[in-house]
């Protein structure tokens, strides 16, 4: 037993006896008692836990499942779109086809903006003059705005 | 009657065939320590012996995965201890009682109890325990009754010794002034 010197007059006077008890024989039984009931808790528990375990197991199945059907689904629309959209070959024939109709406006932007000409971007200036050129089409109407119009 | 270490204990759970029989045991051995300690914070012996069961009931489930990182009467302390304190908890809200009512209520099982002993001076301290804070009363419990080392109890609540300590000394300040009045 520790000293109990460091406590103050009353505190030791108490002392450190224990002043609860319990039934007679509680002990005794008690390991018994504790036994009955885990033994009981063992025999109810599979039937719970399968049930949680299986439902669980299930779910993440499911979630798996519609996981991988999404991905699938999604890969081949994807690959769908993907090939029916335009090539640059494509491109350049709608130019063609369309080289009246050809907007000035938009037409400045792309050779002033290199980040927008999509269809050109291996081409360099000097040359989409030459095709404009080739294909009839005034060299003032492509020249005239660069000089004038300030975006 | 069990002369069993804690290692050879849980080895023994391990094997399917021992593992009642180590149970067995391990509960014989720490029954005692556990049941008081429970009750000196229930204070009542029937919520103690509910109390208790749980406990074992929660080392039953958990011993399996007991990973030997702490001493196994470190474990079941703390086990103990939290199933206590939940127990109070749970008794607080379920009648709505705050934390002064629950004191009172505690007190008034003292010298309603027909397992407590003690005189009026053992008493009066047990009521003084009740009053004080739920860490410094489980730090005073361990100490003063159980004997317990600084670093143990540091291994049960993950706090450090000094902090133990100062609970410890603010704990007996508190109960020898409460003890001197009247």
């Amino acid at each position: 037993m520790n000293s109990l010197e460091q406590f103050g007059p009353k505190l030791t006077q108490t002392g450190k006896d224990n002043p609860y008890r319990v039934p007679e024989g509680y002990f005794d039984a008690l390991p018994s008692r504790v036994q009955e009931l885990c033994t009981k808790q063992k025999i109810d528990e599979p039937s719970v836990s399968w049930g949680v375990t299986l439902r669980t197991q299930l779910a993440l199945a499911a979630g798996i499942c519609l996981f991988v059907m999404l991905a699938v689904t999604g890969y081949y629309y994807s690959k769908q779109v993907g090939s029916a959209g335009l090539f640059e070959k494509d491109y350049i024939k709608l130019v063609e086809e369309s080289g009246i109709e050809f907007n000035e406006i938009q037409l400045y932007e792309v050779v002033t903006n290199k980040a927008k000409k999509d269809t050109t971007k291996n081409r360099p200036n000097d040359e989409l003059m030459d095709y404009l050129f080739n294909d009839y089409i005034e060299n003032g109407t492509l020249l005239e705005p660069t000089r004038t119009i300030k975006p | 009657m069990n002369s069993y270490s804690d290692k050879e204990l849980l080895d023994m759970y391990r094997i399917s065939d021992t593992q009642n029989f180590a149970f067995n045991l391990i509960v014989r051995k720490y029954q005692e320590r556990i049941y008081w300690h429970i009750r000196k914070i229930v204070v009542n012996h029937d919520d103690a012996d509910d109390v208790v069961q749980n406990t074992f009931l929660k080392v039953w489930g958990g011993l399996q995965n007991f990973r030997e990182d702490s001493q196994l009467f470190t474990w079941l302390y703390r086990i103990a201890t939290n199933e206590a304190l939940t127990f109070l908890k749970k008794k607080k809200t379920k009648y709505f009682l705050p934390i002064v009512d629950v004191e009172q209520q505690l007190s008034n099982t003292i010298e309603s109890d027909p397992y407590f002993d003690g005189n009026e001076l053992q008493a009066k301290l047990q009521k003084a325990i009740i009053r004080l804070p739920e860490k410094q009363r489980l730090v005073f419990n361990m100490k003063y009754f159980d004997e317990m080392k600084y670093e143990e109890m540091s291994e049960i609540f993950g706090t450090s010794v000094g902090a133990l300590k100062a609970s410890f000394h603010h704990a007996v300040k508190k109960i020898e002034k409460y003890l001197e009045e009247d």
